[in-house]
C-alpha cells in the first residue's frame, strides 16, 4: 500500500516497564485538547487485561479471507478509565490517602498482576503503539477516505480535515490504537512521530527508551538492525499476526526468566515459566523458531564466540539503532501524491 | 395547497387527468406556503400553522458497516417517519422537520462512546425536467449533491453543508451559508430541526424546477446512529410557490404511480431470485459475498420506482462507487514488499477504463422487455424493512 515502510522492533527482554516512553509520548502528544484520557504509546503487563480494558476481545481486523470484522468501539468510562485525584490535603489533617473517586479501570491497571502462583507466577511488559499497518483495519473501516499510509514510509495518519467522527476506525483497529477525540469530534492517533522522523530523528517513545528497546528502521534497508531482526534473523515478530492487518511494530519475544519451582523448591530443569502456548497466542507460531534462535545465538556467546545478533540486542549505538535517514534503495522513485 | 396546484397541473394542460402524475403529487410532495421571510425559529408560529406531511423513514442497509454494537441496534424499530413542512419565500427556503424521539442524545464532550441525534436534508446539484435523479444516498458519480447536516451539541447545534458524489466523498463547504437550529421538546418528546437556505447559494439554484428533489435522513444517538448507520427517506419533493409547476418533471418523475406500469411483483422477484442474487442480497436471499454490491433488501423504502428503473436499464448511468474500497482485501494475491495484499477487485463496485471513464461492474440490463423491467421495479419496490420505534407523542 506505501513504497516503503518503516518499522519498529521492540526487544521484550529488556523492557523494566518503566513507562518513561509512555511519558515522552503523552507529553509531547497527548497532555491536552482532548487527548488527555490516551496513550498514544502505553506499556502493559502480560498476561493482562491491557488498554484498554481487554482490548483483544473488542473485534476488529481481518477474518483470514481478508474481510473487516465488526469491533466494538470503548468507552472512557468502562474501558479507557478517567483520571482521579487523590484528598492530598486532607491526609495532612490526619485522613486516609483516598481517591476522589471510584475508578475501576486506567492505562496500567493490573501492573505486575501477571498469571501463575507463586512461586512460580509470570509477568512481562509490552509497550504498545500504533503498528502502522500494512493493511490497516483503520483504514478499510474509515467511510471517509480520511486515514491513508504515506507513501514515502508508510506511517499511517488520519486527515482531520476528512474526518468526521464515525469511530469506524476504531471498531476496525483489532489493537484499539486509535483513539476518538470527545472535544475535536475526530479520531487521532500515534503518528510515529513523522515530525521527527523528517528531520531524520526516531520517535519520542523510543529516543527516550531506558533500556534501549527499541529498534527503529526501513524494513527494506537490509543493513539496518530492524531489517535484519526481521527478516534476517527472524526473531522479532508482529503481534497477534493472526488480527491480518500485517503490522510493523515487531518484538522480540520475551525468554523465559528463572526456571521454574518444584514442591521443594528446587529449579525444574528445562522448564518455562512463561507457558510457550501464551507467547504463541501473542505472537503466533514463529515464536519457537524466534526463541529457538535467541537461545541458541545466547549460548554461542556464552561459550566465547561472537554472536552478530547478541551484539545487536545489547544495544551500543543509537546511530546504529536508529537508521532513519537511510538512503532509499537503488531505484526507488517516491510516487507524485495524487 | 395540494388542491389548489392539482388545479394548476389541470391548467396547465398537459397532465390534465393523469393519474399517475395525480398519485405521485400526492404521495411525494410538500408544498412550501409562500412567505415574506421564512422565520429562522424553531418555535416561530408560522411553523405551526404550516401543516406537515408524513414521509416514511428506514434504517440504512444498502452497505454494512463494522461497529457491532450498532449492527445490534439497527435491528430494533427506529423512527418510521419525519414530519416535514416548508415555507419559501423570494429569497430562502425553509424545512422544518419533525420526529418523536423517546431519548435526547448529544454530542458529549467526555465520552468517547456517545452519539448525537441529528437530522440532514440533502438537495441534488442539478435536477428538473430531462435530468435523472441522483443515487438517494449522497448522490452518484454522474449526479453530486448538496448537503445539510446538524448534530445536537450541549448547548445548539454543530451545522455542517456538504457536498458529495457518492458513498465516501461527503466533503464539508467552507462556509455554512444556511441557518439550522434543532431544538428536543422534552415534555412531547420530540425533535424540532430546521433548515433555512437562500434559494441561490454558490451558484446552486433552488430554481432550476418547481419541484425540489429533496431527500431527509435522521440519526438517533441511542441506536449509536452516525454517518452511514442513519434513517433516511426516498427522494421527496418540495414544490415552491414559484414558478409554475414543472409538468415535464412530475411526468418524468411519476412513472410507476399509476397502477398498472409496474407489473406483476411475483414474476420480478422470479427474475431477481434468479439473475440479481448473484451480487445483490434480497430478503431471505443472502448467497452473494456481503459488499460485493448494494443490499437491496430494503431498496424500496429508499428509490424511486423511475430510478430502479434506471438503474436496471443503464447501470453505467447510476455509477455508485462501493463504501469502502479497503475492507476487503485478495488473500490470495502475493502481498507487495511491504506485505500488504492488493484490494480484493471483486468487492469494487466500479472500476475504470483505460481513458479514465468509471464502468459499473453491473452490466447495463438492456435484454429485459418493458414489461419485464416494470415487473422487477414492482418487486424492488415491495422491499421495505421500515419499523417503527413505539413511542407516545
Amino acid at each position: 500500500m506505501s513504497a516503503r515502510q518503516l518499522a519498529m522492533v521492540m526487544d521484550l527482554n529488556k523492557c523494566i516497564g518503566c513507562q518513561t516512553c509512555t511519558v515522552a509520548c503523552k507529553t509531547q502528544w497527548t497532555n491536552r485538547n482532548g487527548r488527555e484520557y490516551m496513550y498514544w504509546n502505553n506499556v502493559e503487563t502480560k498476561p493482562g487485561d491491557g488498554y484498554p480494558k481487554k482490548w483483544e476481545a473488542l473485534g476488529g481486523g481481518f477474518d483470514a479471507g481478508g474481510n473487516l470484522q465488526d469491533g466494538v468501539v470503548p468507552s472512557k468510562y468502562s474501558e479507557y478509565g478517567v483520571p482521579w485525584d487523590y484528598n492530598q490535603d486532607e491526609i495532612l489533617k490526619g485522613a486516609e490517602l483516598q481517591p476522589g473517586s471510584d475508578p475501576t479501570v486506567g492505562p496500567n491497571w493490573d501492573e505486575d498482576v501477571g498469571a501463575g502462583d507463586f512461586p512460580n507466577s509470570y509477568f512481562f511488559y509490552l509497550p504498545r503503539i500504533c503498528n502502522h499497518c500494512s493493511n490497516p483495519g483503520c483504514l478499510a473501516a474509515c467511510p471517509r477516505n480520511a486515514i491513508f499510509k504515506r507513501d514515502q514510509d508508510g506511517i499511517v495518519l488520519v486527515d482531520l480535515n476528512r474526518c468526521e467522527g464515525y469511530k469506524l476506525c476504531i471498531a476496525g483497529c483489532p489493537y484499539k490504537k486509535i483513539y476518538f477525540n470527545p472535544k475535536l469530534s475526530k479520531s487521532e492517533k500515534c503518528i510515529f512521530c513523522f515530525p521527527r522522523i523528517e528531520k531524520g530523528l526516531p520517535p519520542a517513545c523510543a529516543q527516550q527508551c531506558v533500556g534501549r528497546i527499541r529498534f527503529v528502521g526501513y524494513l527494506d534497508d537490509a543493513e539496518g538492525q530492524v531489517a535484519k531482526l526481521v527478516n534476517q534473523y527472524k526473531v522479532a515478530l508482529p503481534l497477534h499476526p493472526e488480527y491480518g492487518t500485517q503490522p510493523n511494530v515487531y518484538y522480540v519475544p520475551p525468554m523465559s526468566g528463572p526456571r521454574k519451582f518444584d514442591k521443594n523448591g528446587k529449579p525444574i530443569e528445562g522448564s518455562d515459566r512463561i507457558p510457550l502456548a501464551y507467547l504463541e497466542s501473542l505472537f503466533g507460531p514463529a515464536v519457537h523458531d524466534s526463541l529457538k534462535t535467541l537461545h541458541a545465538e545466547m549460548d554461542k556467546r556464552k561459550a566465547g564466540k561472537p554472536s552478530e545478533l547478541m551484539d545487536l540486542l545489547i544495544a551500543y549505538k543509537h546511530s546504529d539503532m536508529f537508521r532513519i535517514g537511510t538512503k532509499a534503495p537503488e531505484g526507488f522513485k517516491l510516487p507524485v501524491l495524487k | 395547497m395540494r388542491r389548489a396546484l392539482l388545479v394548476m397541473l389541470v391548467a396547465a394542460g398537459s397532465a390534465a387527468a393523469d393519474p399517475a402524475a395525480d398519485a405521485f403529487l400526492k404521495a411525494e410532495t410538500v408544498t412550501a406556503s409562500p412567505v415574506q421571510a421564512v422565520p429562522t425559529s424553531v418555535g416561530d408560529p408560522q411553523w405551526m400553522k404550516t401543516p406537515p406531511v408524513s414521509f416514511r423513514l428506514s434504517a440504512q442497509r444498502s452497505v454494512r458497516l463494522n461497529d457491532k454494537r450498532a449492527n445490534e441496534l439497527i435491528e430494533q424499530p427506529g423512527f418510521g417517519e419525519v414530519r416535514v413542512r416548508a415555507l419559501a419565500s423570494a429569497t430562502e427556503l425553509g424545512v422544518l422537520l419533525t420526529w418523536n424521539d423517546a431519548t435526547q442524545n448529544v454530542l458529549r464532550p467526555d465520552e468517547t462512546n456517545a452519539y448525537a441525534d441529528s437530522a440532514a436534508i440533502e438537495i441534488p446539484n442539478v435536477y428538473g425536467a430531462g435530468k435523472r435523479l441522483p443515487y438517494v444516498g449522497m448522490g452518484d458519480v454522474e449526479l453530486p449533491v448538496r448537503l445539510y447536516m446538524q448534530r445536537a451539541v450541549a448547548k445548539g447545534v454543530q451545522a455542517n453543508e456538504y457536498v458529495a458524489a457518492g458513498f465516501g466523498s461527503l466533503t464539508r463547504v467552507p462556509r455554512v451559508q444556511a441557518t439550522m437550529a434543532m431544538e428536543y421538546d422534552a415534555k412531547l418528546k420530540l425533535w424540532r430541526a430546521l433548515f433555512v437556505r437562500p434559494i441561490t447559494v454558490d451558484g446552486h439554484t433552488l430554481t432550476q424546477s418547481s419541484l425540489v428533489p429533496m431527500a431527509f435522513a435522521l440519526w438517533d444517538g441511542a441506536r449509536n446512529e452516525r454517518g452511514g448507520y442513519k434513517q433516511l427517506s426516498a427522494w421527496h419533493f418540495v414544490i415552491l410557490p414559484k414558478p409554475e409547476l414543472d409538468v415535464a418533471y412530475v411526468k418524468y418523475l411519476s412513472w410507476g404511480y399509476k397502477p398498472g406500469d409496474l407489473g406483476d411483483p411475483e414474476r420480478g422477484r422470479a427474475i431477481a431470485e434468479t439473475v440479481c442474487i448473484a451480487c445483490h442480497h434480497l430478503p431471505g436471499k443472502t448467497i452473494a459475498p456481503p459488499g460485493v454490491a448494494p443490499n437491496l433488501s430494503d431498496i424500496g423504502a429508499i428509490a424511486s420506482p423511475i430510478y430502479l428503473r434506471e438503474s436496471i436499464t443503464n447501470a453505467n448511468g447510476v455509477i455508485i462507487h462501493a463504501l469502502n474500497p479497503n475492507a476487503h482485501y485478495m488473500k490470495t494475491a502475493p502481498p507487495d514488499k511491504t506485505g500488504a495484499y492488493p484490494n480484493a477487485d471483486a468487492f469494487q463496485w466500479s472500476a475504470t477504463l483505460p481513458d479514465g471513464k468509471p464502468i459499473s461492474k453491473m452490466p447495463p440490463f438492456t435484454v429485459y422487455t418493458p414489461e419485464q423491467v416494470g415487473d422487477l421495479v414492482a418487486y424492488l419496490k415491495t422491499l421495505d424493512g421500515t419499523k417503527k420505534q413505539e413511542t407516545k407523542p
